[in-house]
């Protein structure tokens, strides 16, 4: 037990921090939401050090089989602590501006990476279930938890409608799978799998359903219909969480899922990605070209960028999953700064979200409009940014397994999407200045916008070295 | 046909018949109901089945706290059924074609089921001459304590996460502060004042 | 006789139901709710069924499971849906609509 208990410490830290801090926001009331926020951070930091100190650790898999630890598992675990720390600190401000500074949120923040966190490690479908739901459920509260109730519940009705269908059909997806092979267990059901020549109806339907549950995870078209209305009606600093934590959680799960125990059936899950990986980066690039609101861009971004990274599964193998990843990564790393942008824009003291509230910002505020413009170009994919980088890496492997058209045609899609990342370059140098935005000070937001800038570019000084990271995390998967 | 043969064809029967009820009603009261209806009877199916402390946990769960929390928020929310809109009849014809679809292919799912050859063979098998109550609590605090505790934590994330939400802050109305009034020192509230003789207060 | 297909096939029809409950109930989001309880029971018995034939208890567990997280999500869904109420006065829900899809 006390072995299971070791290799789970990076989980258990956070739960327990959380079930501290749940105490203080008790016993002292609202007046406990500035401590809760410094404390959810202290909590964080904590956890990075546990998993930096084990990341050397042998892998090993505890509670029966149903929680691996290993690279991979504490590579995404370290990603996805840095996003909720950058999410957790950016939601500082916004909530002492609403005033809504409650203790509860943050709490529940951390709670949510705790269920994200077993995402990752989960190689049994009962534990992927419940961390999953655990995830799920926090950020539907968290949706929910506007100012501005109407539009923020409305959101968070949407989500929590959408999201349970999505673990509807995944329980169906679990249960045909479970009686076609008898297990619940990662390995023992790749075993069964490996012995059957023609799987059949049964493991079919199974993979279909639990597919069409993850593709709402990850907001891939056609099951992506909820994340505009979710991104713009939930307050903005939940969309950033949103857009960076779930969608590392959700990836890691998927790839234990198709490199493990579905992995003998990649001929049938290979078309389906296939559809989903097309749809989303053809939609997200044609309804992304007509937003004006900044938030529902983002949120066809994601759409469009999910695509591409599952170009890397499709392709395949370490190095496809490595491709990835280390998409997914890039692609983390300058949202937060996008959304730290987002974050700062507003105007006698309300919050707005609309592209032409940019105009002219380089001239008012010049280093963020200049920050702004390179992770725009950077999710463009102009080089020699990152972001240019990471498409160029997901779309030479798929060339590498011989699968030209697609890659062919993921870049066609890129040079649509490019426009609109464009235009907001463009609304941001060279239209006339709009009034100037709100000056407050934030320093957390600063260090978030920082980061992501100086991430995006230095990646240009050593290229390999980020893809090394992601080669060497993929690894036990294979 | 067996007892147990008639048992399952009344219950199935009976379960479709108010799950089609839930869908169709107009007004969410009876919706509640027969959805209680529904869960009645998937608990005997449940029964037929092996599973008698799923059954009982079926009703006591849900029927007993889910539902009753349904039919609360319906009565709260005072949803008219008179002014209810009138069905999405647009959506008839591709809800008919995704429920027949789903339908057609999960019946031939179910019809041509066989576990697959080299189906691994049961984890926890079931013991024999035990209840399946005791059968249950031996697996779940031991060998199933990790999901165990997440449902925990998942239940403690509803309770926060449904306070936090609905809580209003209501300055205008005045409560009864227990921790307050046991706080209160007579030196709080009185001052012990020493009249001097004939010198007046 | 009544055999494992039979079970099956009831809950691949409860959830066929459900399914097209969410097309055809899509005005009112408490009738929603109710259709994905449906959607939700038809996994459970399936996994029940699977246990049952299987003679393996992992199954029966994980129902125990899902109905535990599942009463969390009603929990969270109404207390969403209430706030939802007070902030638009109506769950007839057409209001949605406010954020396009």
């Amino acid at each position: 037990m006390s072995t299971a208990l070791a290799a789970i410490a990076p989980e258990l830290t956070l739960a327990v921090m959380a079930l501290v801090l749940l105490l203080l926001a008790a016993v002292r009331g609202q007046a406990a939401a500035r401590p809760v926020l410094r404390g959810g951070a202290v909590a964080l930091a904590l956890v990075f050090a546990v998993l930096g100190a084990t990341a050397g650790a042998p892998a090993q898999s505890v509670f029966g089989d149903m929680v691996v630890v290993d690279v991979f598992a504490t590579a995404l675990k370290m990603a996805l602590v840095l996003a909720l720390m950058a999410a957790l600190a950016l939601s500082a401000a916004p909530m002492r501006l609403d005033n809504i500074a409650r203790p509860e949120y943050p709490i529940v923040t951390l709670l949510a990476g705790v269920g994200m966190m077993g995402m990752v490690s989960a190689q049994h479908f009962l534990a992927l279930y419940v961390a999953m739901e655990m995830q799920a459920l926090a950020l539907y509260i968290l949706v929910s938890s506007g100012a501005s109730s109407a539009r923020s519940a409305e959101a968070g009705v949407k989500y929590v409608l959408l999201g349970a269908l999505a673990s509807a059909l995944m329980l169906f997806g679990m249960a045909l799978l479970y009686g076609a092979t008898g297990a619940l267990d990662y390995v023992t059901i790749r075993t069964v799998l490996e012995g059957v020549d023609a799987p059949g109806l049964t493991v079919g339907a199974g993979l279909a359903f639990l597919l069409a549950g993850m593709a709402f995870k990850i907001s891939a078209t056609p099951f992506h219909m909820w994340t505009p209305d979710v991104y713009a009606g939930a307050p903005t600093r939940v969309t950033t969480l949103l857009a960076l934590a779930p969608k590392i959680a959700a990836a890691g799960a998927l790839a234990r899922l198709l490199f493990g125990p579905l992995e003998p059936l990649a001929a049938q899950w290979v078309p389906i990605l296939v559809v989903l990986s097309v749809a989303s980066m053809s939609w997200a690039a044609l309804a992304g070209v007509v937003q004006g609101d900044l938030k529902r861009l983002m949120a066809y971004s994601t759409i469009g960028n999910m695509g591409y990274m599952l170009l890397g599964f499709i392709a395949g193998g370490a190095d496809g999953l490595a491709a990835a990843l280390f998409y997914l990564l890039v692609y983390v790393l300058s949202v937060a700064g996008v959304f730290a942008v987002i974050l700062a824009m507003r105007r006698d003291g309300r919050v707005v979200t609309e592209i032409v509230e940019l105009s002219g910002l380089a001239r008012s505020r010049p280093l963020l409009a200049a920050g702004m413009a390179a992770l725009m170009l950077s999710l463009a994919g102009v080089p020699p940014l990152a972001g240019f980088f990471a498409k160029f890496v997901v779309f030479k492997v798929l060339i590498d397994q011989g699968m030209w058209l697609l890659a062919v045609y993921g870049l066609l899609t890129t040079v649509v999407a490019a426009y609109y990342y464009i235009k907001v370059v463009k609304v941001l140098y060279f239209d006339i200045p709009a009034e100037p935005l709100d000056r407050a000070p934030a320093r957390a937001r600063a260090a978030v916008l920082a980061v992501s800038v100086l991430g995006v570019v230095a990646l240009l000084l050593a290229p390999g070295l980020g893809l090394d990271v992601a080669r060497v995390a993929v690894a036990p998967l294979f | 046909m067996t007892p147990a043969d008639l048992a399952f064809f009344v219950l199935a029967a009976v379960l479709l018949a108010s799950a089609l009820g839930v869908v169709f009603t107009r007004n969410p009261v009876h919706a509640v109901l027969l959805l209680v209806l529904t869960f009645f009877n998937a608990a005997g199916v449940f029964i037929l089945l092996g599973a008698e402390f799923l059954a009982m946990l079926l009703i006591i769960v849900y029927v007993g706290a889910v539902m009753v929390l349904f039919l609360f928020v319906v009565m709260m929310l005072r949803v008219d059924p008179a002014k209810m809109r009138a069905q999405g009849r647009a959506a008839l014809p591709l809800g008919l074609l995704v429920a027949g679809v789903l339908m057609a292919e999960m019946a031939a799912v179910a019809l041509s089921f066989a576990a697959l050859p080299g189906a691994a063979s049961p984890a926890f098998a079931l013991p024999e001459g035990v209840t399946d109550a005791r059968a249950l609590g031996r697996v779940l605090y031991t060998d199933f304590v990790y999901p165990f505790q997440v449902a925990g934590l998942i239940l403690l994330i509803a309770m926060v996460g449904a306070i936090a939400l609905t809580q209003r802050a209501r300055p205008d109305i005045k409560r009864q502060s227990v921790a307050d009034q046991t706080a209160r020192r007579p030196g709080d509230a009185m001052e012990i004042v020493k009249v001097t003789p004939r010198t007046g207060a | 006789m009544v055999t494992q297909p039979h079970f099956l096939f009831l809950a691949s029809a409860l959830f066929a139901v459900g399914a097209f409950g969410l097309f055809w109930r899509r005005h009112n989001v408490i009738v929603l709710l109710m259709c994905l309880e449906l959607m939700l029971l038809a996994a459970n018995l399936a996994f029940v069924t699977f246990a049952a034939y299987a003679g393996d208890l992992a199954g029966q567990v994980f129902v125990m499971f899902t109905l535990t997280v599942a009463a969390a999500e009603a929990a969270i869904a109404l207390a969403i849906l209430l706030l939802f109420f007070r902030g638009r006065g109506s769950i007839a829900v057409e209001s949605l609509s406010s954020l396009r899809g």
